[in-house]
Order: structure tokens, then sequence, then C-alpha cells
């Protein structure tokens, strides 16, 4: 062993951060992230997972009907018990999870890819264009999203497809004006000056430049909106213009539940639980994805060596 | 010679015969800022220039931070909008040029930045760095530009290990010797350095002076040298322009400059530089008070409220850059030379 | 100006006897991954009211010595063993939390490059604002006069109006007196100052450095200066400390060792840093790279670089054991770390 490896043997205990001192210190160690986006990668990841193989593990069809077995309440054959017509609430939660997180999440990319496009352009482009688009973006953050999606789907019947677009079109405002903000921070660097004097194209700036510089914040967001998305969803298919009948998703299960609320609360419970808890894990992930990257800057900041 | 209207006049009566490959005539490029309470502040950062940069020549621009070097350098690439006055490429004035004719005349002219952290893309390698000029001009075919990137890597000085490498992986002068590279792989002809070495430290200052002198001679390139190292521009320029608050206080040929300047600005600048430190100790005499804002520049000549040389007349008129001999211009009432103040 | 500079360094026997502020005493520091000897056994004081230059190439270790004596290493940085004393009390035995009230408070920092340092998101006057709120528990408004007394201090015109500005409208120059405005607003014992006019025009540079010996004459702060340039060495420090690949290799008074530098990588960097042409018209530039000292780990660091070696036919001993600080002159504290050196001192006596 050299004097190099005998020394540098030494570092791991001779550093003072080194100890850990709890289980979230473990976490940072030993996955090196943050305890938040570790527990809520966990719980999102079984979520996916168990929902991604419902159609082989579920312990019933979701639509069998069994009047017999009405309004049941939880037993070892029926977990989450039955709703009104003798279906059962463990299987519709995890077929209604596949609608309404498949929903909630095409819905967030989309709008995270057009907010993101948007906002680079409105920051690149700059002076009227600039001005026009943030005035739309104002015009559509005034009104609440409910709103704007009903209409839409008033004026082109529900559906996925319409619901999709709907949100869509609501949604992609805090994007936009994240990544104009961000674009315009971007755009001081000298290799976007750069990129112009080699004569490099707007799209080849906007595409291999800011959005790849840009891409962090916009990943944190994306988790944070998610369970906005969720609720979103939920809520249009409340009011029953979301997913249509036998179909159904947390939503319209809430919304069918509301009836037998005091006599059975579990069917209320149950999917408002699971929108919960998948809401909170998306978070989870998007709060550890900032945190993590505050503490790079934090480190980052005292250090010229800017990564 | 002294009724001559100067902004113009003053190059075209350059005694060189040969025609500039670049002239810069009366420019003016303004930032609009937001002051208090919504109030618009105009930063008067280049604010009426006029320069004639010849073919084959090294043409240095001294001054201090915020005289408007880089501004003025970014209005030659014609990066930023300008607000008064035009810049020659060749004869050709750069307000008229847009689409496919912009994009040409973006391979004739390029820039080094100072920083070479910040002037590559810290997510991108140095390959996809030097690949994005040559594609986007589409220029030969991939496997002729992967050989043209290599070939350059080497004429900077460096090889092929560092195309998969970020940024992060390598020194300032690496990546320095690569924004070199990445520029002069359009085959420019005019390379405009904009504190090229200002980040480096002596020796790493020393191999990149070097390199763009040797570079100079092999490409036959036209350089404009920025800088605030005198030492630099004591080497490698020909000719000289001294900044100050937006404007060209002193133009002259480099041994000029040095040895006779006319300016107290610089003056001052040569003292600041402590070019000949043979002596150790003591901090250099530097003009009182700071750089005032190009915001609200001082009425008559700029430099009057540092200058140990000024009159009453220098707060009230603005002295006009004129020769003070030959090729040698100062904007000054009271020139070194001792030339009597025009009325 | 150049008598009261002499008078200051003919004090030099009096700062001698100062208080010592910032002590490190056998450092050593080093990346676990890279297996790279950052800082090696570097011992250095900086006493109350004295500037200590640092020198040496990037890359020789000058930014970590700085950065483990602000306990902010980079990630995957490690100290091997030393102690960084400020006042006696020794930094790296700190709990981190005990370190958040000394930054700033006993020790500050400047930066090469003060624009990234400051927040793009925040007021220059919040961010001066920022040590007052925490080491002194000022509100906004209350520290505002003192903001913009700070700011005036440093030289910022138009201060009122400049506290309300943004670091990108600012110039280097601007930027680098904001943070040191901020470094010392909430008045620490020692200011460690890594490349602070590097970026900077030479009026600017002689002002930040003529603020910077104000700093130390009226308030008796002990400066680390951080700096490549031999330039800015020569005109204010009162010792210097050459370093090369984690070492330091040369260090004395500033006098001795600018006048007669003995190692002869001194030499090179004086001979290097003038920029004047040579015969052939070129510029000298120090052979080879300082890269070359990685993964050495016997011998004289230098020697992959060294011509003296070559021309005193030491290079066997220079290859395989590595020279000690030894006493390179009559100056007081002049020693070098170098083969050559004591060959000739020797043959000397
Ligand atoms: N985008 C901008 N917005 C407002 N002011 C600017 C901008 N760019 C430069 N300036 C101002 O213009 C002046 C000249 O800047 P610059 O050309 O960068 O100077 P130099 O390169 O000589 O240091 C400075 O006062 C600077 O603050
Ligand atoms: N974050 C890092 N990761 C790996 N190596 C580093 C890092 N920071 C510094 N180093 C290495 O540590 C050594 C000393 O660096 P530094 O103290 O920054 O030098 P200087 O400030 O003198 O230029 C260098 O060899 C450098 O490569
Ligand atoms: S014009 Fe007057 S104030 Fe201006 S530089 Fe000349 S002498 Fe000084
Ligand atoms: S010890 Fe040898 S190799 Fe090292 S500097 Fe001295 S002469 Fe050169
Ligand atoms: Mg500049
Ligand atoms: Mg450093």
């Amino acid at each position: 062993m050299t004097r190099l490896d005998a020394d540098l043997g030494h570092i791991r205990a001779a550093n003072p951060r080194r100890g850990i001192r709890s289980w979230t210190l473990i976490s940072t160690r030993i996955f090196r992230v943050h305890w938040m986006l570790l527990i809520g990668a966990a719980i999102f990841s079984t979520i996916a997972l168990t929902l991604l193989v419902t159609p082989w593990i579920a312990p019933f069809d979701p639509s069998s009907q069994n009047i017999l077995k009405r309004l049941a309440s939880p037993s070892a054959a029926h977990w989450f018990g039955t709703d009104q017509l003798g279906r059962d609430v463990f299987t519709r939660v995890l077929y209604g999870g596949r609608f309404s997180v498949a929903m909630a999440a095409i819905t967030l990319i989309l709008c995270a890819v057009v907010g993101t496009i948007i906002g680079a352009i409105s920051a690149r482009a700059g002076g009227a264009a600039d001005e026009l688009l943030m005035r739309l973006v104002d015009l559509l953050v005034a009104f609440p999203d409910v709103v704007i999606a009903l209409f839409l789907i008033s004026v082109f019947g529900p559906g996925y497809g319409t619901l999709i677009v709907a949100l869509t079109i609501t949604g992609w405002t805090p994007f936009a004006r994240l990544m104009r903000g961000l674009t315009l921070e971007v755009n001081t660097k000298e290799y976007i000056e750069a990129a112009e004097a080699l004569g490099c194209s707007r799209w080849f700036i906007i595409f291999r430049h800011i959005i790849p510089n840009t891409l962090g914040p916009i990943f944190a967001i994306s988790f944070l909106r998610f369970g906005h998305k969720l609720i979103t969803v939920g809520a249009l298919s409340f009011l029953g213009l979301g997913v249509q009948p036998p179909n159904s998703d947390w939503g319209a299960m809430l919304a069918d539940a509301r009836n037998f609320m005091d006599r059975m609360p579990w069917l209320m419970i149950t999917p408002g639980l699971a929108v919960f808890i998948t809401a909170l894990s998306v978070t989870l992930i998007g709060k550890g994805i900032e945190l993590e990257r505050n503490r790079g800057r934090d480190e980052n900041a005292s250090s010229p060596y800017l990564k | 010679m002294n009724m001559i209207d100067t902004s113009l006049a003053n190059h075209r009566a350059n005694p060189c015969p040969a025609t500039p490959m670049l002239s810069v005539d009366d420019l003016v490029k303004h930032f609009r800022i937001r002051g208090r309470l919504g109030r618009q502040d105009l930063v008067r950062s280049v604010d009426g220039v006029s320069l004639d940069v010849m073919p084959g020549e090294v043409f240095g621009i001294v001054g201090e931070s915020g005289c408007g070097k880089s501004t003025l350098a970014r209005a030659i690439l014609k990066l930023t909008p300008v607000d008064d006055g035009r810049v020659l490429f060749e004869g050709t004035d750069l307000a008229t040029l847009s689409g496919a004719r912009l994009k040409s005349f973006r391979r004739n002219v390029q820039i080094v930045f100072q920083d070479p952290y910040a002037a590559l893309d810290p997510r991108m390698t140095i390959e996809q760095s030097l690949m994005a000029p040559l594609s986007q001009h589409r220029i030969g075919t991939p496997a002729e530009r992967n050989a043209a990137i290599v070939a350059m890597l080497h004429e900077v000085g460096l090889d092929e290990t560092f195309l998969p490498r970020k940024p992060s992986e390598c020194s300032g002068g690496q990546l320095q010797r690569v924004v070199i590279a990445r520029a002069l792989l359009l085959k420019p002809r005019l390379l405009i350095c904009d504190e090229p070495t200002s980040a480096l430290d002596a020796s790493i200052r020393a191999q990149i002076l070097n390199l763009l002198m040797d570079l100079k001679s092999r490409f036959g390139l036209t350089m404009i040298m920025i800088s605030h190292d005198l030492r630099v521009v004591r080497y490698i320029c020909d000719r000289v322009a001294v900044m100050y608050l937006g404007k060209v206080v002193e133009l002259a040929s480099r041994d000029v400059v040095f040895s006779n300047p006319a300016h107290p600005y610089t003056k001052a600048l040569i003292a600041a530089s402590m070019l000949d430190s043979e002596e150790v100790g003591g901090l250099p005499e530097v003009p009182e008070g700071e750089t005032p804002s190009p915001i609200r520049p001082p009425s008559g000549c700029r430099f009057h409220p540092r200058c140990s040389r000024r009159e009453a007349l220098c707060g009230q008129l603005p002295p006009r850059l004129d020769t003070v001999g030959g090729a040698h211009w100062a904007a000054c009432h009271f020139p070194q030379s001792g030339r009597k103040p025009e009325v | 100006m150049t008598s009261i500079v002499l008078n200051a360094k003919k004090e030099v026997g009096a700062v001698q006897l100062a208080e010592p502020i910032l002590d490190i005493r056998n450092l050593n520091v080093g990346f676990a991954r890279n297996r790279l000897i950052a800082i090696d056994a570097l011992d250095l004081t900086v006493r109350r009211g004295e500037i200590v230059a640092l020198v040496g190439e990037s890359g020789s270790g000058k930014s970590m010595t700085a950065l483990t004596a602000m306990r902010l290493l980079p990630v995957g940085a490690g100290i091997i063993s030393g102690e960084v004393r400020v006042h006696g009390r020794d930094l790296l035995a700190l709990p981190p939390s005990a370190m958040n009230a000394v930054r700033g408070r006993e020790i500050a920092m400047l930066y090469q490059q003060p624009k990234i340092m400051l927040d793009p998101t925040a007021t220059i006057g919040r961010q001066i604002a920022e040590p007052l709120q925490i080491h002194r528990g000022l509100s906004l408004k209350d520290a505002w006069p003192h903001v913009i007394e700070a700011l005036r201090d440093v030289g910022i015109p138009e201060p009122e109006r400049r506290a309300m500005s943004y670091a990108h409208q600012l110039s280097g120059g601007m930027a680098q007196r904001v943070m040191i405005a901020a470094a010392l607003s909430a008045s620490p014992d020692i200011l460690i100052a890594d490349e602070p006019t590097t970026a900077l025009d030479v009026t600017v540079q002689a002002q930040i450095l003529k603020l910077l010996v104000r700093k130390r004459d009226e308030a008796s702060l002990a400066v680390l200066l951080i700096t490549h340039d031999l330039m800015v060495v020569s005109a204010i420090a009162d010792r210097v400390a050459v370093m090369y690949a984690g070492r330091i290799v040369e260090e004395g008074e500033t006098r001795a060792v600018l006048r007669s530098p003995r190692h002869p990588y001194t030499q090179a960097l004086l001979r290097s840093s003038l920029l004047a042409a040579e015969e052939d018209g070129r510029l000298y530039a120090i052979p080879g790279s300082a890269s070359a000292a990685r993964g050495l780990s016997c011998g004289c660091r230098y020697h992959p670089r060294c011509q003296a070696a070559r021309s005193l036919g030491i290079e066997e001993r220079c290859r395989s054991q590595e020279p000690s600080l030894s006493t390179a002159s009559a100056s007081p504290g002049h020693q070098s770390r170098c083969w050559g050196v004591q060959v000739t001192a020797g043959g000397m006596q």
C-alpha cells in the first residue's frame, strides 16, 4: 500500500461530515438522495407496479356484479367491501387507478412539453410575441381549470380525448411561466451567445442548449404538479365528465359513493385515500428532487467547480 | 485638420492605403434598463465609436470593465441591435443582413470569450460543442466533420481524447483551446478575442497567446484583441484603441501608445498595469474616484472628474477624437503633446 | 504612496509578533475517488493586520486551502488530517451548525467570479443585508442604512440605486466590490480572497487591492490573498507563499521571494508572468503542465518540468527524494523546497 492509499483511507474517518447520524442520513449516504425522494419513489413505484399488473392480480372482474353481496363490509374476500352493485371495491380501486394515474400522467407530460416549448420560445423571441404569449398565460390562469375544461367538454362532448386536450390547454401555463424565467436566466450565458455567433439556428439553441439546461427545475415542478392533475382529473370524473361507465376512475368512484356516504364510508374513503397517497408520493418525489438540487447548489456555491 | 468633422472623417483620413476589413462608424448602443419608480434609464454602453480594422492586423481594444468593449464586440458580431451608426464588414452594412446572408456572415467573423467555462454548454461534450457549427452550417459529411474536428483539436494543441469529455472535466486553459478551435472551425477571417486570457493564469496565458499568434499566421487571421491587460496588448497588438465610458479616447500604433500616450487616461492605465514592475512593493497611483455610471456620464470630457490635467473647458465641451500627430489620435483638449484647445 | 507601503513593510518585525488569526497546521486534503492529494502537509499562518499571498498555477491547491478553511469542501473532498485554527479554535473540529455561525462572522471569503456567487434573483442590497440579518439579528429595514453605507464604503457609485439592482446588471469590478461589502458586513477577522482581482481590469484591480490594504490597516484585518499574479503580490503582500501541486515550495517576505526567488518554479513563474517577448519573439511559457505532478508519490513534484535539476545534474535525487522546506536566504523566514538550493547553499558554506 502506497502512502497515497494509506492517507486516502483516512479520509472517510477524518471528515467530520461523515458520521451516519439518522435514517435520513442513511438515505443520503447509501442511496445518495434526499429521504423525501427515496420514500416518494418507493411508494409511487409500488403503486405504479401494482396498477401495471392489475389485470393479473385483481381478485375479481371490476364490472362483475353480485346483487346478493351489495354494500358488504370489508371481509377476507372483499378487502374494501363491495359497492351498491355488489362489485369488489378493491378491484375497482385498482382498475380506477389505472385510468386516473394514466390520465394524470399523460396530461402532465403534454402540459410540460407544451409549456416548456412555449415558455422557451416566448423568452427567446422577446418583444411583442413574448408580451402576447404572457398575456395569454395570464388570461388562462384567471379562469379556474375546471371551468375551462367544462366549457370544452360541453362543446366537444365527454371522452378521454377531450379530457386530455382540455386539461392540457388549461395546464401548460405554470410550465410556460417557469420556463420563461429559466430561459431568461440561461439566455445570459455566454454559450448561448457563442451559439448565436456560430450561426446556430433558433431551434438548435432552444432544444440543444436551453431545454437541457433547464430540465432540472421543470422536472421538479412536473412532479409537484402531478397531485394537482390527479385531483383535477378526479374532479371532472366526479362531475361525470371523465371516464364513462362501465369504466371508472377514482373521481367517478367518489361520485358514486356520495349517496352511501353515511352507511358505507369506505366506499368513499378508499378511492379518496388512493388519490391522497398517490398524490403525496409524487409530491414527495418532486420536493425531494428540488431539495436535492438546492443541496447541490449550496455545496457548489462554495465551490468554483460548478457542475 | 481641426475643422474637419471627426467622427467619420478621421479614419477616412487614415494614412493606411488598404481598404479596411471592418469599419465601425459612429456606433451607438444604449441599453434601456428600468430605474426606480419604473423610470427608464439609458445605459450609454457604446456612445459614438468609430474605428477601422485593416486586413491582417491585430487591433487592440483596451479599457476598464463597463467601458463598452464587449458591447462593441457584440455589435460587430451582430449579436445585438444597435441604436445608431453602422458596422461595415468588407463594405457590407451588417444592418442589411438577415437569414442566409447573416448565416454566411457568421462564418467570416468569430469570437473567443473571456470565460471558457461559460462559453461552452456544460451539458455538451467537447465533441458536441465542436460539431455544432459544422452541422449547423452543413459543412462536409459527418466523416469529414469528424476529421475536421480532430484536426482542429491538434491545431490548438489538444487531441481526440478530449472529444467525449464534458467541460467540467477539463482545465480552463484546455477549454479556452476548445473555444478557439470551435471559432476557427468555420474558417473565419476576423477573430474577435474578448479578453481571451483574463481568466487564465500566467503560464497558460503565455501559451494561449503564443497559440493565437501561431494560428493568426497559419490561418491568415485578422484579429481584434479586447483586453484590460496592457501587457497582453503590448505584446500582441499592432494598433490599439483605448476606450473610456463608451468612447474611444486614444488610438494609435502600439509603440506610440506605450511610449508616448497623449491621453491622461491612457497614462493612468499604463501606470496601473505595473508593466515594468521590477520594483517590488507599492501600489501604483490610479485615477481618483470610480468610473462614473454610463447612465449619466459626466458632461464635457467624460474623464474630467478623475483627470489630473483638467481645466474649466473640460467639463463643458466634449473633446473630439482628433489627430495629435500623424496616425495618433486622442480625444483630449490638452493632450500630452501640448496642442492648443480648439474652440 | 510608496513610502507608506514601505513603512508598513518596515513594521514587519512588529507584524510578526501580532497574534495569529488563521493558523493552518499540517493540513492534508484529498479526493478519495480520484486518488488525489490536493493539499499536502500545508503549514500557513496569517496574523492580525497582515496580507499573506498564496500564489501558484491553477490546480496547485490554493482554492482547496481556502475552501478547507471555510469548511466548504466540494463533494468528494476529504480532510485527511490537520488543523485550521482561527483564534486558536480548530474549525475542522466544529459541528456544522457551529460553523455557520463562524462563517461571515469570523471568517469570510471572496471569490474570483463574484457574479456567479451572487444570487441572480435577489437584489444586491438584500444579499449584503443577509449577514447582518443572520449574525446581528437586524431586520432588513434596520440593516438597510448599513447596506448603503457598506456599498458606499467599497466605492460603489450611486449606492441607493445600486442596492436595488441585480447581479447581472453589474460589471465584474462592481460585483467584486459588492462581494467585499457582503463579506465584511458582519466584520470578520480574517478575509480569504480567492483570486479577487483576476477577472478585473488593472485600475479596478489597483483600487480593490487598495481597498484590501485599507481594510487591513483600518480594521486590522488579516487577509489570505490567493492569486496567480505576481504583480499583485509585489504590490500589496507582506508575505508570500508559492504553492505547487499542493505543497508550499517557497515562502518568505515578499521582497525576498520576488527579488531573489530561489526555487526554479518561482523563477519560471516570475519570468512567464511578465509577458515580455523572449529573443525568438514568443512568450516564455513554463514547459510541460502542472498535471505532470499528478500521481507522483515521491521526489520533487516539480522535477518533470525542472530545467535547473538537469543543469545542476541532480535529477536522480530530485526524482527519488522530496526536498523539505529549508532556509533559502538570509531574509527571515525565507524558505524553499529544492535540492538545488540546498546543494548550492551547501556548496557556498
Ligand atoms: N444587457 C445589458 N443591459 C443593460 N446594461 C448592459 C447590458 N450589457 C451591458 N450593459 C452595460 O453596458 C456597459 C458596457 O458593458 P460591456 O460592453 O460589457 O463592458 P466591457 O466589456 O468593456 O466590460 C456596462 O455599464 C454594462 O453595465
Ligand atoms: N470537485 C473536485 N473534484 C475533483 N478534483 C478537484 C475538485 N476540486 C479541485 N480538485 C482538484 O484539486 C486540486 C487543487 O485544486 P484547487 O485548489 O482548486 O487549485 P487552485 O485554486 O490552486 O487553482 C486540483 O488538482 C484539482 O484538480
Ligand atoms: S479633455 Fe480635459 S479632462 Fe478630458 S482627458 Fe483631456 S485634460 Fe483631462
Ligand atoms: S528539487 Fe530538483 S526538481 Fe525540484 S525544483 Fe529543485 S532542482 Fe528542480
Ligand atoms: Mg467585457
Ligand atoms: Mg482556484
